[in-house]
C-alpha cells in the first residue's frame, strides 16, 4: 500500500512519465544444474541437467553421462548409476546426521560439487489441537511442540496437505492440495512470506503464504510451543508435515519462494520503488541447484 | 688580538644562524573567516609552510631582516618584510577583492600542488561549488564532489558518492569535524549541506592522513562559515525547490562573530493544493529542513572558541488525517521520517609558537522511523519501525612544529556509539527482541611530515584503534606512508601507502538509495572492515597555470559487509540484522586523470577516471569474485566556465558554465535464465502452485544499464554591488537523456524510471 502512494508521489512531483523498457544483453549461461534431497532412510538420489530457458522440466537439457560419486563422512561409497531423465540413484540408504558430499565431473571436464548435513529422523515434534473435529469454528488452532537440538541448526518448515472428500475419506476424492493460507501470530515465525495481516480469534495474527518457517536462531535447546491455524472447511483431511531441513535447502526454499512472490508488482506500469532482485540460493560449486536433505513429521486429521 | 676576534666571530655566527619562529593566523580581510591551507614562503631560505584547519602556522626563520610572502588561492598574495630578533606572532589578512584575473601561478598552488604530500585531495570552496550548474536550483556540494576524478554518484542525479568504487558509508563525512551518518534529502536527491552555510569542502581519497579514521575509502571534510568578523551581511535564496536565509556578522566587533543559516522546502505546497483542490480523500506530503549554526569567539590570543551546530529532518506522509478512508470503514497511513542532529564544541589554545591544540566534544545522531497504522472500526494496527545511531566523542587534537623540517600531528579521540539497527513495535503483536547495541572506540594517532634530503618530502603516520567487540577489546594498527619527490620545477612523483579500517557499517537497498540504510557496528560475530590502498601519481604545473594530475591505485579490502542475496527491505521481524548480512572481501583498481586550465576569460576542467570494484562473499562461493554495486568503469566530467567582460557601468558580472558528465551505467542483476527445482516427493499428486523451474540470476550486478550522461548550462548574473539580487538561470540535462534512477523487473522485463528529464529552473539570491 505504501508503494503505491510513493508512486502517485513521484507522479505528481515530476509530472513525466518516466519509465522506459531498458534492453539487456545477458551473457549465454550453460551450467550444471544438480539437485538432490537427501531423505535419511531412503535411497540417495540427485538430478543432473543443463540451464536454460525453459519454463518445463521436461524441457531442460539432461547430462546423462557423467561421473557422479557420492562421499558420506568424507569416505567414497562409490558411483550413482544413471537412471535416465537426468536422474542419477546410488543403492545406498541415507543415514542421519551423516555428512553427503556429491561430486560430478562431466565429459568436458568441468567438476561441480555440494555437500550436505542430514538431521536427525526423530526430531522431537508433536501436534497437538485443543478439539479435533469441532466443525464450528472458522478455523481450528494446532499447537507444534518442538524440542531443539541446541548443537544443530534446525529448520522446521511446516505445510498442510488438504484432500477433499465429498462425505468421506471412503468416497469420492474432489481434490488435492497444498493449504494456501497458514495463519501465526507467533514470533517464531519468519515473516519472509507474510502476505498480510488478518484479525482472527481476537488477536492480530500474519497470513503466511503455503509455508510457515521456523528456524532456531530464535530459540536454543528449549522446547518450543508454535500455535497456527488454517481456515476451516468441512469433508476434508488435513496433514501437517513439518520437515526438518539442513541449512541449504531451508535457504533454497525460502529463496525460491521469495522468487516465486515475483518482487514487489503492484499494479501495470507501476515502478516499484523498493525492487529488490531474487536471488535462487545454491550450494552447489561450479554449478547451480541444490543438494540438501530433510526428515519429516507428519500429523493427520479428519474433518468430517 | 685573535683571541678578542674570536669571541666576536661566534657572536655574529650565532646571529647570522640564530633561528625564531615566525606564528600567526591567516584570515580573510573582509569577513575575518580563518584560511586553511594558506601558503608562507620564506624566498631568502627558500623554506616555507602552510596554515593548519584553523589559519594557524608556524615556521622557524633565519634572524635579521627576512621577506615572507603570504599567498592563497583566489587573493592577492602579500609580501611582509620583518626584521626577526626573537620568536614573533604575526596575523595576517588577505583580500580576495582585487585577484588579478590572468594566470598567476602563486607559490600557494605550487606548494599545494607540486610539493605537498597529500595524494588525491581535492578542495573546493562555496564559490566554485556555486558555479557548477544545478537540478531545480538548488547548489549542493556533494554533487560537485561528483565532478572529481575518482568519484561517482549513486544513482542517476542524486547526491549519494561513490568513492574509488567503495560503498557510500565508506567515505567518512565530516560536517565542522563531526560526522554526519546521512547525508541524504528528498530521498536522495539532494544533500544536506546547505551550501550558503559552507565555507569549503575538502576531498582526501588518497592516503588518508593519521588524524582521520574509522572509514575504508575517503574523507569529506566540509567546514561551515565561521561568521562575519567586522559586519554583518545576509544572504536570501529562492530556487524552485527551496527557500534559505543566511545571516552573519559580529558578536563583538573583531573577537566574536555568529553565522546562522535555515533552509526549507516548499514541496509539500503544490502538494496540498493539489489535494485541497481535488478533494482526495487520499493526502500526500514531503517536507525537509535545516538548520546550521556557529559561533566563534576569540577569549585571548591564544584561545579560541567554536561553537556550532546542525539539524535537520526529511517528513513524508501518505494517507489520510481522519479516519474516513476506505468508505469509513478504516484508514490506512504511512509516514517516514528520517534526520540527523550534530552539536560541536571546540577550543583552540596556542600553547606556545611551535604547539597548536584544539580540543573537539561532539555530538552526532541519525535516526530514521516509518509508521504504518491501519485503523478499522475494531480495532487499529500500528507498525513502528525505527533505527537510530548516536555517536559522542571528545578528541583532543595537536599540532607540532619543533623546526621547518617537521611537521608533527598527534591526538586522541574517544568515542562512544549507542546504536540500534532496526527495532520493530507492534501494538498488538510481539514482534521479537529488540537489539541495542553500544561500544567505546578509543583511538590515538601520530603523523610527522618531514624532508629527507634536500627533496624528498614524506609523511609517515601510524592510527591505532581500539574496539570492545562483545567482552573483548580488540585492536587495529593502521599505517600511513606518503612521499612526494619533486622530478623537476613543474612536476612532482607522489607515491602513498595506507591501511584503514573501518568498525561501522552501512547496509543500503541496491536498488535506490532510500534512507532506510541502517547502522550497524561491528560486534562479537562481525569483525571490522579493512583495506590497503597503494597508490602512486604525477604532478605537473606549468607557468602559465596549466594543472595536469594522473594517479593510480590498488586497493584491497576484508571483512566487507552486505546484504545477503534476496534479503528484503522493510521487513516486519528484522531484528537480527547480523543474519541478514554476509561478510567477505573485494578490491578495486583505477587510474584517475585531471586536468585544469585558465585562458583569458575560459576556465576549464577535465577529468577522467577508469576504476573497477569487485567483491566476494562465501554465501556466493560458486560465483568468486563479481562487480560490486558501485563499479563503473568510465567516468568523464567536463566543466567550462566563460566570464563576460562588461563595462564599468553595468550592473551585472556574467558567467556562463557547461558541464558534462559521462558515467558507465549501474550494475543491476537480473536474468531469464532457469534451472529445474526440486521439491519432497509429498508434493507429488498434489495442486500446489509451486513452480517446477526456477529464474536465476548467475551472481549479484551481472547486467549493466545504459551509460548516464547530460549536458547542463548555467548562467549566472551577478550584481556588482554588495547588497543586491543577483539570479541564476540552469538547464539540467540540454538533450534530456533518459538516465536511469532506479530499476525494476516486470514480466521478465527491465524497466528503469528516468526520474530527471531537461528541467530548466532558476535561483534567484539577494545579499545584504
Amino acid at each position: 500500500m505504501m508503494k503505491k502512494y510513493l508512486i502517485i508521489f513521484l507522479g505528481l512531483v515530476f509530472l513525466y512519465r518516466c519509465v522506459v523498457d531498458v534492453e539487456v544483453e545477458l551473457p549465454l549461461e550453460n551450467s550444471i544444474v544438480l539437485n538432490g534431497l537427501i531423505v535419511p532412510g531412503d535411497t540417495i538420489s540427485v538430478s543432473l541437467h543443463r540451464s536454460g530457458v525453459s519454463t518445463d522440466t521436461a524441457g531442460f537439457e539432461v547430462i546423462g553421462d557423467a561421473r557422479v560419486t557420492l562421499f558420506e563422512n568424507d569416505e567414497a561409497l562409490g558411483s550413482l548409476h544413471y537412471q535416465g531423465n537426468g536422474i542419477y540413484r546410488a543403492g545406498n540408504v541415507a543415514k542421519e546426521l551423516a555428512a553427503y558430499k556429491v561430486v560430478v565431473e562431466t565429459p568436458e571436464g568441468e567438476i561441480a560439487r555440494a555437500e550436505t548435513f542430514t538431521p536427525e529422523i526423530d526430531f522431537n515434534a508433536n501436534i497437538t489441537t485443543l478439539n479435533e473435529t469441532d466443525s464450528i469454528l472458522s478455523h481450528r488452532p494446532f499447537y507444534l511442540t518442538l524440542t531443539d537440538n541446541p548443537d544443530k541448526k534446525n529448520f522446521y518448515w511446516i505445510c498442510i496437505f488438504i484432500s477433499m472428500y465429498e462425505i468421506n475419506p471412503d468416497t469420492i476424492l474432489s481434490y488435492r492440495n497444498l493449504q494456501y493460507n497458514l495463519y501465526s501470530g507467533s514470533a517464531y515465525a519468519d515473516p519472509f512470506n507474510i502476505t498480510y495481516n488478518y484479525e482472527g480469534s481476537g488477536e492480530y495474527c500474519f497470513e503466511h503464504e503455503r509455508f510457515i518457517l521456523l528456524d532456531d536462531n530464535n530459540f536454543n535447546g528449549e522446547t518450543i510451543t508454535f500455535d497456527f491455524w488454517n481456515s476451516y472447511d468441512s469433508w476434508k483431511q488435513d496433514s501437517i508435515l513439518v520437515y526438518n531441513t539442513d541449512e541449504h535447502y531451508s535457504n533454497y526454499l525460502k529463496s525460491k519462494l521469495i522468487s516465486e512472490k515475483g518482487g514487489e508488482y503492484i499494479a501495470e506500469d507501476m515502478p516499484p520503488l523498493n525492487y529488490v532482485p531474487s536471488f535462487l540460493y545454491s550450494n552447489v560449486q561450479n554449478g547451480m541447484g541444490i543438494l540438501g536433505s530433510c526428515t519429516r513429521y507428519v500429523k493427520v486429521y479428519n474433518q468430517f | 688580538m685573535k683571541y678578542q676576534i674570536l669571541p666576536l666571530l661566534i657572536l655574529l655566527s650565532q646571529i647570522a644562524y640564530s633561528q625564531h619562529t615566525l606564528s600567526g593566523k591567516i584570515t580573510d580581510t573582509g569577513t575575518g573567516e580563518t584560511l586553511v591551507g594558506a601558503t608562507i614562503y620564506n624566498p631568502g631560505a627558500k623554506q616555507g609552510t602552510s596554515s593548519n584547519d584553523y589559519g594557524f602556522f608556524s615556521l622557524k626563520l633565519p634572524g635579521g631582516k627576512q621577506q615572507v610572502v603570504f599567498s592563497f588561492v583566489g587573493y592577492e598574495p602579500q609580501t611582509i618584510f620583518i626584521d626577526l630578533k626573537t620568536d614573533s606572532i604575526l596575523n595576517i589578512g588577505l583580500s580576495s577583492d582585487n585577484v588579478l584575473s590572468e594566470v598567476t601561478v602563486t607559490e600557494s598552488r605550487r606548494q599545494y600542488f607540486l610539493s605537498g604530500v597529500q595524494m588525491g585531495e581535492n578542495r573546493l570552496t562555496a564559490r566554485e561549488i556555486e558555479n557548477l550548474p544545478v537540478v531545480l536550483g538548488e547548489t549542493d556540494v556533494l554533487k560537485a564532489i561528483q565532478s572529481l576524478p575518482g568519484v561517482n554518484a549513486g544513482n542517476d542525479g542524486t547526491a549519494g558518492i561513490s568513492v574509488r568504487g567503495g560503498s557510500p558509508d565508506q567515505t567518512l563525512i565530516l560536517l565542522d569535524e563531526v560526522p554526519v551518518y546521512n547525508v541524504n534529502h528528498l530521498f536522495g536527491y539532494f544533500s544536506v549541506f546547505n551550501n550558503d552555510a559552507i565555507k569549503e569542502a575538502n576531498l582526501i581519497k588518497g592516503t588518508i592522513p593519521a588524524q582521520y579514521g574509522g572509514r575504508l575509502s575517503s574523507v569529506l571534510d566540509i567546514r561551515m562559515k565561521e561568521g562575519n568578523l567586522h559586519e554583518h551581511t545576509g544572504k536570501a535564496s529562492l530556487s524552485t525547490l527551496s527557500g534559505k536565509y543566511t545571516i552573519e556578522g559580529p558578536i563583538i566587533k573583531g573577537k566574536a562573530s555568529y553565522m546562522l543559516s535555515g533552509r526549507a522546502t516548499w514541496l509539500d505546497l503544490p502538494l496540498r493544493l493539489y489535494f485541497y483542490l481535488t478533494d482526495n480523500d487520499m493526502k500526500v506530503y514531503y517536507s525537509f529542513w535545516d538548520l546550521n549554526g556557529k559561533a566563534n569567539f576569540e577569549l585571548s590570543n591564544s584561545d579560541r572558541l567554536f561553537v556550532s551546530f546542525y539539524g535537520g529532518n526529511d517528513e513524508f506522509f501518505v494517507g489520510n488525517e481522519d479516519d474516513n478512508y476506505f468508505a469509513g470503514n478504516s484508514s490506512t497511513k504511512y509516514q517516514f521520517s528520517w534526520g540527523n542532529y550534530t552539536a560541536s564544541a571546540r577550543w583552540n589554545h596556542i600553547f606556545s609558537s611551535k604547539l597548536f591544540s584544539n580540543l573537539t566534544a561532539y555530538f552526532s545522531s541519525y535516526n530514521y522511523s516509518h509508521l504504518y497504522e491501519m485503523k478499522s472500526t475494531s480495532d487499529t494496527l500500528n507498525i513502528d519501525t525505527y533505527s537510530s545511531l548516536a555517536d559522542a566523542s571528545l578528541k583532543y587534537d595537536f599540532d607540532y612544529y619543533p623546526d621547518n623540517a617537521h611537521k608533527i600531528k598527534f591526538g586522541t579521540k574517544l568515542s562512544y556509539l549507542f546504536f540500534q539497527p532496526e527495532k520493530t513495535d507492534l501494538d498488538t503483536v510481539q514482534a521479537g527482541l529488540s537489539s541495542h547495541y553500544q561500544a567505546p572506540v578509543v583511538d590515538l594517532y601520530v603523523n610527522d611530515e618531514f624532508l629527507l634530503g634536500e627533496k624528498l618530502r614524506v609523511s609517515a603516520g601510524l592510527r591505532l584503534s581500539s574496539l570492545k567487540r562483545g567482552e573483548k577489546y580488540e585492536f587495529h594498527l593502521m599505517p600511513r606512508f606518503s612521499a612526494c619527490y619533486p622530478l623537476s620545477p613543474s612536476l612532482s612523483l607522489k607515491a602513498g601507502y595506507s591501511i584503514m579500517v573501518q568498525h561501522l557499517h552501512q547496509l543500503t537497498n541496491p536498488s535506490l538509495s532510500l534512507p532506510t540504510t541502517m547502522w550497524v557496528l561491528s560486534n562479537a560475530s562481525l569483525e571490522s572492515s579493512s583495506s590497503n590502498l597503494s597508490s602512486i601519481g604525477l604532478y605537473y604545473l606549468n607557468d602559465k597555470g596549466l594543472e595536469l594530475s594522473g594517479e593510480a591505485y590498488f586497493n584491497t579490502m576484508d571483512k566487507v559487509i552486505d546484504y545477503k542475496p534476496g534479503k528484503e527491505n522493510f521487513k516486519i521481524n528484522e531484528n537480527q540484522w547480523g543474519e541478514s548480512v554476509m561478510v567477505g572481501e573485494g578490491f578495486s583498481y583505477g587510474i584517475e586523470l585531471f586536468a585544469k586550465y585558465r585562458l583569458g576569460s575560459y576556465f576549464g576542467q577535465l577529468s577522467y577516471t577508469y576504476s573497477r570494484s569487485y567483491r566476494k562473499y562465501d554465501e556466493l562461493a560458486h560465483v568468486g569474485y563479481y562487480p560490486y554495486m558501485y563499479d563503473r568503469p568510465h567516468n568523464i566530467s567536463l566543466q567550462i566556465t566563460k566570464e563576460f567582460e562588461t563595462s564599468q557601468n553595468a550592473k551585472f558580472n556574467k558567467r556562463l558554465t557547461l558541464n558534462f558528465n559521462y558515467m558507465s551505467g549501474h550494475l543491476i542483476s537480473f536474468s531469464n535464465y532457469t534451472i529445474p527445482a526440486i521439491l519432497p516427493d509429498e508434493f507429488e499428486g498434489y495442486k500446489h502452485h509451486i513452480s517446477d523451474f526456477n529464474y536465476y540470476i548467475p551472481h549479484p550486478n551481472n547486467v549493466r544499464l545504459p551509460a548516464v550522461h547530460h549536458l547542463d548550462l548555467s548562467f549566472h548574473l551577478e550584481n556588482k554591488k554588495k547588497e543586491k539580487s543577483s539570479w541564476v538561470f540552469s538547464i539540467y540535462n540540454i538533450y534530456n537523456r533518459k538516465n536511469i534512477s532506479f530499476y525494476y523487473v516486470q514480466n521478465e522485463q527491465v524497466k528503469g524510471a528516468a526520474l530527471l528529464p531537461i528541467i530548466p529552473s532558476v535561483t534567484w539570491n539577494y545579499k545584504f
